[in-house]
């Protein structure tokens, strides 16, 4: 019955230790493992400066505090340029009023988008007072533009860095990626 | 470098996610007289972006809302009347504005809208204690 040469059953310890001296006997030199490490340094070099490119951008993108900068420094620009106005009804209220109800209008409707808001803030400025579309431009106009050209230096530098001393370089402050400063034009006080 | 970061186009009047580009489309042109400036706005307001839309309907709402409350001096009960039916027209322009809280504005300045006849009684009370003038300004 139990005729032990056909149909036992192999130890299976036994392609252990074959394998085993199979792989001592192998010629490794053989190998050319070049290309598998070029591909690999490639696909780490690629993932890292694409995380690199892009970290600066996201965090460039709507940070909180430049929200609220954004729509506050549309306000206070606003108050100054409409600072001469008046409401023109019997009680003759400042005319930042109307700006100002027009944004939190928005803001309770339900808009969060922080140069809607502002906008909201700044919607007369050029149509009733001294401020010309070029003033507006230069202190509320395109953020994503600029923030690309503060950031790339640092991309280009954090990828040196990153690639030559295989180190991630620290995250950089999000103000330093933000939005230019907004800076509240003095000539508009007229 | 400059493939990487392209300087954004700075286009005075281009429709714009960043806050002058928005007040330039919500802009009129001065230059033009009231009736045209007037015009060009009704015309205008369907083309406009949907943050534009918003502004100019909050803009509208403010506006009404107050008239609601009494008309700037020296404004007649027609010249009230003209302004909402004027302001409906704008509003039509931007009907076709998206989102959820542009809606929310929208069906607010439509209950206001409907309150036209009882800003133009407001604003005869207000006539009778003080005669109208003519061009006065506008709220």
């Amino acid at each position: 019955m139990c005729n032990s040469t056909s149909t036992r059953v192999r130890d299976p310890r036994a392609y252990v230790s074959e394998a085993t001296s199979l792989s001592a006997k192998m010629d490794t030199s053989a190998i050319d493992v070049r290309p598998t490490a070029f591909f690999m340094t490639g696909v780490a070099v690629g993932a890292t400066s694409l995380y690199l490119l892009w970290r600066p951008r996201a965090a460039a993108a709507a940070p909180p505090a430049a929200d609220v900068s954004l729509v506050l420094s549309a306000a206070a620009y606003a108050a100054i340029a409409h600072r001469a106005q008046k409401r023109k009804h019997a009680l003759q209220s400042p005319y930042i009023e109307h700006p100002l109800g027009v944004a939190a209008l928005l803001a309770e409707a339900g808009f969060t988008d922080a140069p809607t808001l502002a906008a909201a803030m700044l919607h007369d400025t050029v149509e009733d007072t001294a401020v010309s579309p070029a003033d507006l431009h230069a202190t509320f106009g395109p953020v994503v533009g600029t923030c690309l050209l503060v950031a790339h230096p640092r991309c280009v530098s954090s990828l040196l860095v990153g690639m030559c001393a295989g180190l991630c370089p620290p995250r950089p402050a999000p103000n330093r990626a933000g939005p230019p400063q907004l800076v509240i034009d003095r000539s508009a006080r007229t | 470098m400059t493939l990487l970061c392209p300087a954004a186009p700075v286009s005075l009047n281009a429709p714009a996610h960043y806050a002058a580009g928005i007040v330039a489309e919500v802009t009129d042109d001065k230059a033009l007289p009231k009736a045209a400036r007037k015009a060009a706005q009704v015309a205008h307001a369907p083309t406009a972006s949907d943050a534009a839309k918003a502004v100019k309907l909050a803009d509208k709402l403010h506006n009404l809302t107050d008239l609601c409350g009494g008309p700037p001096v020296g404004w007649s009960a027609d010249r009230v009347r003209e302004y909402f039916a004027w302001s409906a027209r704008v509003v039509d322009g931007c009907r076709s504005v998206r989102g959820v809280a542009a809606q929310a504005l929208l069906s607010r300045v439509d209950d206001v809208l409907a309150r036209a006849g009882e800003a133009a009684v407001v604003a005869e009370a207000a006539a009778k204690a003080a005669p109208p003038v003519e061009g006065g300004a506008a709220p």
